[in-house]
């Protein structure tokens, strides 16, 4: 099977001492939607660093698309593998919105013709063309992220990153952020999230790794997130879905649909079956 | 008009008209350089009164300064010191008009890459970049924690002598820089993640600077550059 990202015992110490990942172990499929889930601390935006090359391994290695991150590959690495930080004001610096989103393929040695089509097509992907000579300062925070995930659209890496994608946006924000991780993802991206939001995990990804304390507490499809033992250990809630069809069925709740559409489809198929059996008997 | 030319040639020759203007001692010359030079700007649909607007609190700064000389010269017992203090206060203006409005016409990059093509250090060309960026993190974290103040009540405009006032802004400034700092080593590690590698790196050039590029450079030095020679008796010498 070809691997995105293959992580063997990765460890890692920040300077004040602590440890933020103990021998983390992981591997995530090419093309496929993953989720990383855990309680602040667990090391998830850590884990990030290393996978885009910008923290390398102490202990242990991580592999992307098959070349090792190492001082030597790290630039190479970088191109491959996109991160869009957790708060847009620490990526999104430039005087506008183009010279920041043209940042990377500058960076990367691009000539000027192909950053001027990387730019334009990159904020087309956001949704964030008519905005190209505005400050970024000037811009809302959902804007923001937009522009942030642009800059790094714009490099075309074949992986993206996104740690807490969702935080601080508006339910419109989060819709518009789900389509373009979508669209991404069909053409061919693999694409990882580190997150805190259970519901968006469980609808979205293909693929849950839940983290605790530096380590890997799970990692399989989304029925991990039905598991009482996992979601307790790790400190996290049930998605929504999964509660409703706990408090119907108990714990025979694993196999419950993925969103609410499903549920409420499965739901009246279930009273329209139990009327017409009633009716039936009478 | 003005952005059009190529940012080497306009930052070079704003360079050399401030060294040429630096030697000037004679306050008419000088205030007729500027006078001719703003009238250039805004007869070339340049946003003079927007750019002036930037540039009153370094022209206030100078104008001070200026009129400390003054003061100092004239308790030296020095009769031109009113005099002198004008001309030290036009050439140091200049000095801000003439660089000022070029770099107001250039985008970030392109002003980078102007410094660098010209020559100077690629460390003082990073630094350069790094700082006006920079500005950008330390004014968000001020005003941020301004607004933190002002929700929980705290006034604004006490008096420079009240202890409390004074303590709060000894705390914001110590605050702003801890929290500046923080966000600049995010800032950091975000442009690590996208290929960032030690060189500010820029789009420019598009290519060689055009001949109409040249000539608004040697127009825009050629006139103090005959200001000079008329105020070095130039003109008296031909005529004699």
């Amino acid at each position: 099977m070809d691997y995105a990202v293959e992580v063997q015992n990765l460890a890692f110490r920040y300077k004040d001492g602590t440890e933020a990942l103990r021998g983390v172990t992981m591997k995530v499929r090419k093309g496929s939607k993953t989720a990383i889930l855990g309680p602040n601390g667990a090391g998830k935006s850590t884990l990030l660093f290393h996978l885009n090359g910008v923290y390398l391994p102490q202990r242990g290695n991580v592999k992307i698309l098959g070349v090792e991150v190492n001082r030597k590959t790290e630039k190479m690495i970088r191109k491959m593998v996109g991160l869009v930080f957790q708060d847009p004001d620490d990526q999104v610096f430039s005087p506008t919105v183009w010279e920041d989103v043209a940042f990377g393929p500058v960076n990367f040695g691009s000539s000027r013709e192909e950053v001027e089509l990387k730019v334009k097509s990159a904020l087309e992907a956001v949704g964030m063309e008519e905005f190209a000579g505005k400050m970024p300062f000037h811009l809302s925070y959902g804007q923001r992220k937009r522009v942030a995930i642009a800059g790094v659209l714009a490099v075309n890496p074949e992986i993206l990153l996104l740690d807490e994608p969702h935080a601080f946006l508006d339910p419109r924000a989060r819709e518009d952020l789900y389509d373009i991780l979508e669209k991404e993802n069909r053409e061919g991206k693999t694409i990882i999230v580190a997150t805190h939001d259970v519901d968006f995990a469980y609808e979205w990804s293909d693929e849950i790794v839940v983290m605790k304390d530096g380590r890997i507490l799970a990692q399989g499809g989304i029925e991990i997130l039905s598991r009482e033992e996992i979601v307790e250990e790790a400190g996290l809630e049930y998605p929504k879905v999964v509660k409703l069809f706990k408090a119907i069925y108990g714990p025979r709740a694993e196999g419950a649909p993925r969103t609410i559409e499903e549920a409420a489809k499965l739901l009246n198929s279930l009273l329209e079956n139990r009327t017409s059996s009633k009716v039936q008997k009478e | 008009m003005i952005e059009k030319v190529d940012g080497r040639v306009k930052l070079g020759t704003s360079i050399l008209c401030v060294a040429i203007l630096s030697t000037f001692r004679t306050f008419e010359y000088l205030a007729a350089y500027l006078g001719f030079y703003i009238l250039l700007l805004s007869l070339t649909g340049f946003p003079v009164i927007k750019w002036m607007r930037r540039i009153s609190l370094p022209a206030l700064f100078v104008a001070f300064m200026s009129a400390a000389a003054v003061f100092v010269n004239f308790w030296a017992g020095r009769p031109t010191a009113a005099m002198d203090g004008a001309v030290l206060f036009l050439r140091a203006l200049s000095a801000i008009v003439l660089i000022s409005s070029a770099v107001y016409s250039m985008s970030l990059g392109e002003f980078l890459f102007s410094l660098k093509a010209l020559g100077f250090p690629e460390p003082l060309v990073n630094l350069v970049g790094f700082t006006i960026r920079y500005a950008n993190v330390l004014v968000e974290e001020l005003s941020r924690m301004n607004m933190a103040r002002r929700a929980r009540g705290c006034a604004e405009g006490r008096s420079f002598w009240n202890m409390a006032a004074m303590a709060v802004l000894g705390h914001t400034v110590a605050a702003l820089f801890l929290r500046s700092y923080e966000r600049s080593e995010k800032v950091y590690r975000a442009m690590l993640s996208r290929g960032y590698g030690g060189n500010m790196k820029s789009l420019y050039p598009a290519g060689r600077p055009k001949k109409s590029d040249f000539a608004f450079g040697a127009l825009a030095a050629g006139v103090p550059l005959f200001l000079k020679a008329v105020e070095m008796g130039a003109f008296a010498w031909i005529t004699r």
